[in-house]
């Protein structure tokens, strides 16, 4: 187990890819900080599974593109734990829109807590973080620079939120903290169904994208063997972005 | 909770998320009426769930399609 005696704190940590990370960190050995917004039996149910593997579990419920509520969450962090390892900004939200749909109340909603929730995460696990080499990921997707339907202010936070990880992995550096992006393709969750309709059964690599290949490459990268990797989006996809979309090699 | 302090916190909720008077918002209000669009939903539905300490699950949301309605099931969850 690599990250035995870690705490990490998944944001959007109860279904989809945040719980699938959430699983792995646990078999990884990190006990775990489930936060929430608005499917507490489902973050109940996944802590009883981080739970299930030998680790801690504790679910926080917060908002995280209301500073406020960053603020609270930490608040309970520094308390309960008094520090942190590893940060996975993964909680999401948006629109499926247009671009010309997009008002600015979706616009805020939507940089609030798919972009601008990592820099209020990040000023607060920085301090949790001192001097134990911490670790931060945000989950981001191909949306931030390929167009995809309805997807705009989804992909325009995406490509904010990588911007800001890449200027956080050059400013946290100093204090050992590593910070990377992990870039998914379309995965089979229930929130890929929000944006399409259509089957995404198979990739280039000859299925579709699971949770767990997402959460099997955030692992690696809360690992030892990744100290070098800074700054970085990992594509994880199956080869689909250089297929230019067209799906599988048939 | 009684229902008329229910009823008012909703309606509280309501006016500030769809910026409809609070005088338009009857039980018998559809959220259509009030030009609810999806993302007000949402955020009616955080504020619900952070302020009643309950949780709103999708499929339930779905059929709450007027004020009356969330009245009535914010009621029933917070007397259990």
């Amino acid at each position: 187990m690599i990250l035995n005696d870690k705490i990490a704190l998944v944001t959007g940590g109860s279904r989809g890819i945040g719980r699938a990370i959430a699983l792995k960190l646990a078999e990884e050995g990190a006990s775990i900080i489930i936060n929430f917004l608005r499917h507490q039996e489902a973050a109940e149910k996944t802590a009883e599974e981080v739970r299930a593997k030998g680790v801690n579990c504790r679910i926080i419920r917060a908002n995280v593109g209301d500073e406020e509520k960053v603020n609270s969450m930490f608040d309970t962090i520094a308390s309960e734990f008094g520090h942190l390892d590893i940060l996975i900004n993964n909680a999401a939200s948006g629109v499926a829109r247009s671009i010309l749909e997009i008002d600015n109340r979706a616009w805020d909603w939507t940089m609030d807590i798919n972009a601008k929730a990592l820099l209020f995460c990040a000023h607060r696990a920085a301090g949790l973080m001192e001097g134990r080499e911490g670790k931060i990921i945000a989950i981001s997707s191909l949306g931030s620079r390929f167009v995809l339907p309805n997807y705009s202010i989804v992909g325009i936070s995406k490509a904010a939120l990588e911007c800001l990880a890449r200027y956080l992995a050059i400013e946290l550096a100093p204090k050992g903290i590593s910070v990377n992006i992990v870039a998914a393709g379309p995965v089979e969750t229930e929130a890929l169904k929000v944006y399409s309709k259509e089957s995404l059964s198979t990739t280039p690599a000859g299925r579709s994208i699971m949770p767990e290949d997402v959460a099997n490459v955030v692992a690696f990268l809360c690992s030892k063997e990744a100290e070098m990797i800074r700054g970085q989006t990992i594509i994880v996809d199956g080869g689909l972005s250089i297929m230019g979309f067209r799906g599988s090699n048939e | 909770m009684t229902k008329e302090e229910i009823t008012t916190k909703l309606s509280d909720i309501v006016a500030r998320i769809t910026h409809a008077p609070k005088e338009n918002i009857k039980p018998e209000t559809k959220w259509e009426e009030l030009k609810a669009d999806s993302l007000d939903i949402v955020q009616m539905l955080v504020a619900i769930e952070e302020d009643f300490g309950i949780e709103i699950p999708d499929e339930d949301a779905k059929k709450l399609t007027s004020f009356g309605e969330m009245i009535n099931y914010v009621s029933s969850k917070t007397a259990k």
